[in-house]
């Protein structure tokens, strides 16, 4: 079964469900300890070839991490692509607009599977939002994420989110915590997936009846495809081992975390057709060229050339803080109604994912609001700093009236 | 001689005045530098630095004191005579984008005042969501 969950995973270049989809996640690491796969393809019941999460609760934990993790890397893409002015950088604004909707939905995703095997995805609390600057919730801290304007320095960081550098393998046998890219030593979010996954089938296996809900009452949990639009991928419902392994194949498809050997491949990965994994994406505008259809990653990008114009952006102040803005009541007003509205939005979505999928619709109202609050505030000098503001995607609830 | 930053300075401070959003307000709009462009491009010299001359010595006689400064505007900027009625064509331009009947630009119709005063959004330009006139405000 792992097996071929392996071959599923690694040994196409797109994605089984979607020809179109680059699939570029390479094999789990290799743990002389645990092995995770057996000769014969499946899963044997001796204790070295159990996967890294076995238990229902290491799971839920991991899954919820997920969620943050999708979530952590919404507020630096958005700043970024709120700090480009009006009008200019169409085509990286695009991309990275592409790129964002697509974290949207692996947030939902990873939450409908949270769901479906009885965990309550927690979404709305003050630590839900990372520090900014700061690492990614459980990542190896190989890199610093902030709130930054669209620079040649931002994207490169977006760069490295979406292809990780390699930690140090290391890994103790009975390590079953938090396996994001830390101890037992997973390179990319992509393979923090399929540990899930992996983690998924081994579970439901060694549990009576499976682990999937069958309580009518709690698979209207799930958000389906009506409480979503706006593009991006499909939102997968989940009641069923194959639902969940479709869910983790439309997230890890969209080029989550591919793998650091990626830059060295001579294959032909793309054309007009092929939907880029998020780091061919951000490649482009760093390099200012898309990429042609006789190109591969070796080579890099040399088809049609993309106007990029760093400096048609809005000099949006580095993560800033809204004891930043403590001597200009009125923008630090402008600033704490984008954290309400921020904060309001995680409760919706939080509602959304715990039986309540129809407050996902009016979360979209909220989105767009905030991406004209941003906006308001890039256009609002901080005195003194020659610096604009921006948002600061601080947890506040309104004070009730 | 008055400089074009201390002229800009005077523009944002009555023009906050005349429309009674904050500063930050009117800066969030990313407008202050177009309409002040629009506003030297449509009056006449004489008309641009007497208005401004004016300001000044309203905003500076009356610092400090909300009703004197009121009065001082309505009965010294506000008439129509006053200026070629640069005063009431500023909050027209805050408000409406437009100088006179003119659009000053497809993003001055966006960023006017009116939509945030009508507690509204710009047709066709800010939308709140798809169906979302459906639901109730949060």
């Amino acid at each position: 079964m792992s097996d071929l969950l392996n071959k599923t995973y690694t040994q196409t270049d797109t994605q089984p469900n979607n020809p179109k989809r680059q699939m570029l996640i390479k094999d789990l690491p290799a743990v002389p300890e645990i092995t995770l796969l057996t000769k014969s393809g499946g899963i044997a019941d001796d204790v070295s070839s159990e996967p890294m999460i076995k238990t229902l609760d290491d799971l839920k934990r991991n899954l919820q991490i997920a969620i943050e993790l999708e979530h952590s890397t919404i507020p630096p893409y958005l700043c970024a692509l709120y700090s480009i002015k009006e009008g200019t950088n169409a085509v990286a604004s695009t991309i990275i607009r592409s790129v964002v909707v697509e974290e949207m939905l692996h947030m939902v995703l990873a939450a409908n599977i949270l769901n479906a095997i009885g965990g309550e995805p927690v979404i709305n609390k003050k630590d839900f939002i990372p520090e900014y600057p700061g690492y990614l919730p459980g990542s190896d801290k190989a890199f610093i994420v902030g709130l930054e304007k669209f620079s040649e320095d931002s994207v490169n960081v977006f760069l490295k989110i979406e292809k990780p550098a390699p930690p140090l393998p290391k890994h103790e046998k009975n390590e079953t915590g938090n396996l994001l890219f830390a101890d037992p030593g997973y390179q990319t979010i992509g393979q923090f997936y399929m540990a899930i996954m992996l983690g998924i089938e081994y579970v439901n296996k060694h549990t009576k009846g499976g682990i999937f809900t069958n309580d009518p009452e709690r698979k209207k949990r799930q958000l389906t495809q009506e409480h979503y639009y706006g593009s991006g991928g499909m939102i997968v419902p989940v009641y069923s081992i194959e639902n969940a392994r479709e869910a983790i194949q439309e997230i890890v498809g969209q080029g989550e975390g591919i793998d650091d050997t990626i830059e060295d491949s001579d294959k032909k990965l793309f054309g007009q057709t092929t939907e880029y994994a998020h780091y061919f994406r951000f490649n482009e505008i760093l390099q200012k060229r898309m990429y042609a259809p006789t190109d591969t990653p070796k080579s890099g990008p040399t088809g049609e050339p993309i106007i990029v114009d760093w400096g048609e952006v809005h000099n949006m102040k580095t993560n800033p803080k809204l004891d930043d803005y403590r001597h200009q009541p009125d923008l630090l007003a402008k600033a704490r109604a984008f954290n309400m509205a921020y904060t309001q939005l995680l409760d919706q979505i939080h509602m959304a994912c715990n039986g309540a999928p129809e407050q996902l619709m009016k979360g979209m109202g909220l989105m767009y609001k905030l991406k004209y609050l941003a906006i308001e505030l890039m256009n609002i000098p901080i005195k003194g700093s020659g610096m604009m503001a921006g948002p600061t995607f601080e947890f506040e609830k309104p004070v009730a009236e | 001689m008055k400089t074009p930053t201390d002229h800009i300075t005077l523009f944002t401070e009555i023009s906050v005045w005349l429309t009674g959003f904050n500063e930050a307000e009117l800066l969030a709009t990313g407008m202050l530098d177009t309409y002040y462009q629009a506003l030297q491009a449509n009056s006449s010299q004489d008309d641009f630095s007497y208005f401004f001359k004016a300001v000044e010595i309203i905003l500076h006689q009356n610092r400090n004191d909300i009703a004197s400064t009121e009065k001082a505007i309505a009965s010294m900027l506000m008439p129509v005579s006053a200026y070629n009625g640069i005063a009431g064509s500023i909050i027209t331009m805050w408000y409406t984008g437009n100088w006179g009947n003119t659009v000053i630009s497809g993003q001055a119709y966006i960023q006017g005042l009116v939509w945030d005063a009508a507690q509204t959004h710009p047709p066709g330009a800010k939308q709140p969501g798809f169906g979302s006139w459906n639901m109730p405000p949060l």
